[in-house]
């Protein structure tokens, strides 16, 4: 093996691109920044979308994956390559948004910016702005994904997290295992009874 | 070749919905399960309703990256780079002038108490809040909620430049309102109780450099260029009905 650290070979193959993100890790872990932003255009979009089906809110979605990277550059020289990178990353991204979680079910009695909504109103999905007309199709269509987010939202933490790294992130049972460090048979367990409980919310669109 | 059947009893339902909860089956396996649903109207529709609960997750829209960011993710890592002046106790200790330096902590230590009795507590609600790195706080005219959005902001009273700033929260004791500009509400929700006056001074700003220093100073001492960031002619609070002792917290 040549004294080469892990930056200078992944120069030398010129390859970030194609370097497998074990490699690209321990190269951060040496301080390579371009192997760092790699690991962020590669997984940025899956983390995000996560985080926000997790939380249903844009802007701390984008502030938690942003930490989720953070961690990743902090601690890149301590990454221990049991599991595959991907469920580092996902446990990780998991961890704050279930911190988060629990610290809004804290701090839900307060509410800030509509202090006078009813009791039973749900958090909106983000929508953004578009001022054409909305055909009827269209309509029926945002209307459904508002009521599968909102359907989502409605889960308890352990089902919606395992529900949505399998069904809308399409981690396998293994991968999900090693992300919540849970037991298969647990895991398929919650998911099963997450399922259920959004086909019963869901009924009308199933 | 194996051959595997699913007969028509609750047990082979169990069986076959179970296997297509987990969609982890072979060939065989799913020859079976269709053969078994085919004479199945119950699993017939758990396989239909479960394939369209599964298309409607992942056709879920997925959300897109915000262009900066790499930006702020950038701003983030240098924060956390910033060093922090830690040494360890036992070299203070160690030092010849340990009397002059436990005098000044004491000092320090004094002054921080009394300055953290007069800030409201860590209860107190949170109005406003952004992670963005450069922020204003602006007062929108038409819901008149005021809001922190990213500027320019060039005068931040006791800022350093060292550390940027990373979050600006709005504190404040209790409801704030403007008499002139009142948003109209429901009265159901607020009790009574008459409305307390409460002076600009009551409300705070808390400012946090990097990851984990902060610093809160009175809202009046928070500028943009020369200018206040927020004026409030009028203040004053009320208790909402649905948190009894907690106050609601809104500016206008």
């Amino acid at each position: 093996m040549s004294s080469l650290s892990y930056s200078a070979q992944l120069d030398l193959a010129n390859g970030i691109s194609s370097a497998t993100d074990h490699e690209l890790v321990m190269a951060v872990g040496q301080g390579d920044e371009a192997a760092f932003q790699e690991i962020v255009h590669r997984y940025r979009n899956q983390i995000i979308n996560f985080i926000y089906r997790m939380l249903n809110d844009y802007d701390r979605a984008t502030d938690l994956s942003q930490e989720t990277f953070l961690r990743i550059y902090t601690s890149a020289n301590r990454y221990q390559a049991t599991y595959s990178f991907s469920t580092y990353i996902y446990r990780i991204a998991s961890n704050l948004a279930i911190s988060e979680l629990r610290q809004r079910k804290r701090r839900r009695w307060v509410s800030f910016f509509s202090p006078f909504r009813n009791d039973d109103d749900s958090d909106q999905e983000m929508e953004f702005p578009d001022e054409a007309p909305l055909p009827d199709e269209i309509m029926i269509d945002t209307e459904r994904r508002k009521a599968v987010a909102a359907a989502i939202q409605s889960l308890p933490e352990k089902y919606r997290l395992t529900l949505v790294l399998r069904d809308v992130e399409g981690l396998s049972y293994e991968e999900i295992t090693e992300v919540t460090n849970l037991s298969e048979g647990t895991v398929k367990s919650r998911i099963n009874r997450g399922r259920n409980l959004l086909r019963d919310k869901l009924q009308k669109y199933i | 070749m194996i051959s595997k059947e699913f007969p028509l009893t609750p047990t082979g339902c169990r069986l076959v919905q179970e296997s297509l909860d987990t969609a982890d089956f072979n060939v065989v396996l799913q020859i079976a399960i269709l053969s078994h649903c085919q004479k199945c109207p119950s699993c017939q529709k758990y396989s239909q309703e479960l394939t369209n609960l599964r298309t409607l997750l992942v056709s879920q829209i997925r959300i897109q990256v915000p262009n900066d960011f790499d930006i702020k993710l950038r701003q983030k890592i240098a924060a956390s780079k910033s060093p922090k002046m830690v040494s360890p106790w036992w070299q203070w200790v160690s030092q010849p002038a340990l009397g002059a330096t436990l005098a000044a902590v004491t000092i320090v230590g004094v002054l921080v108490g009394v300055d953290y009795y007069r800030q409201p507590s860590s209860g107190m609600p949170l109005v406003a809040s952004s992670p963005n790195p450069n922020v204003n706080i602006i007062k929108n005219p038409v819901d008149n909620i005021v809001k922190v959005q990213p500027s320019p902001i060039s005068s931040l009273s006791g800022s350093d430049e060292n550390h940027p700033i990373e979050t600006v929260k709005v504190i404040t004791p209790g409801y704030i309102a403007s008499p002139g500009n009142r948003v109209r509400r429901p009265s159901r929700q607020i009790n009574s109780q008459a409305p307390r006056q409460i002076s600009l001074d009551e409300i705070n700003v808390e400012i946090q450099y990097g990851s984990s220093a902060s610093r809160t100073l009175p809202l009046s001492a928070v500028t943009y260029g020369s200018r206040p960031v927020l004026n409030v002619d009028n203040v004053s609070t009320r208790e909402n009905k649905n948190t009894s002792a907690i106050p609601e917290a809104r500016i206008f």
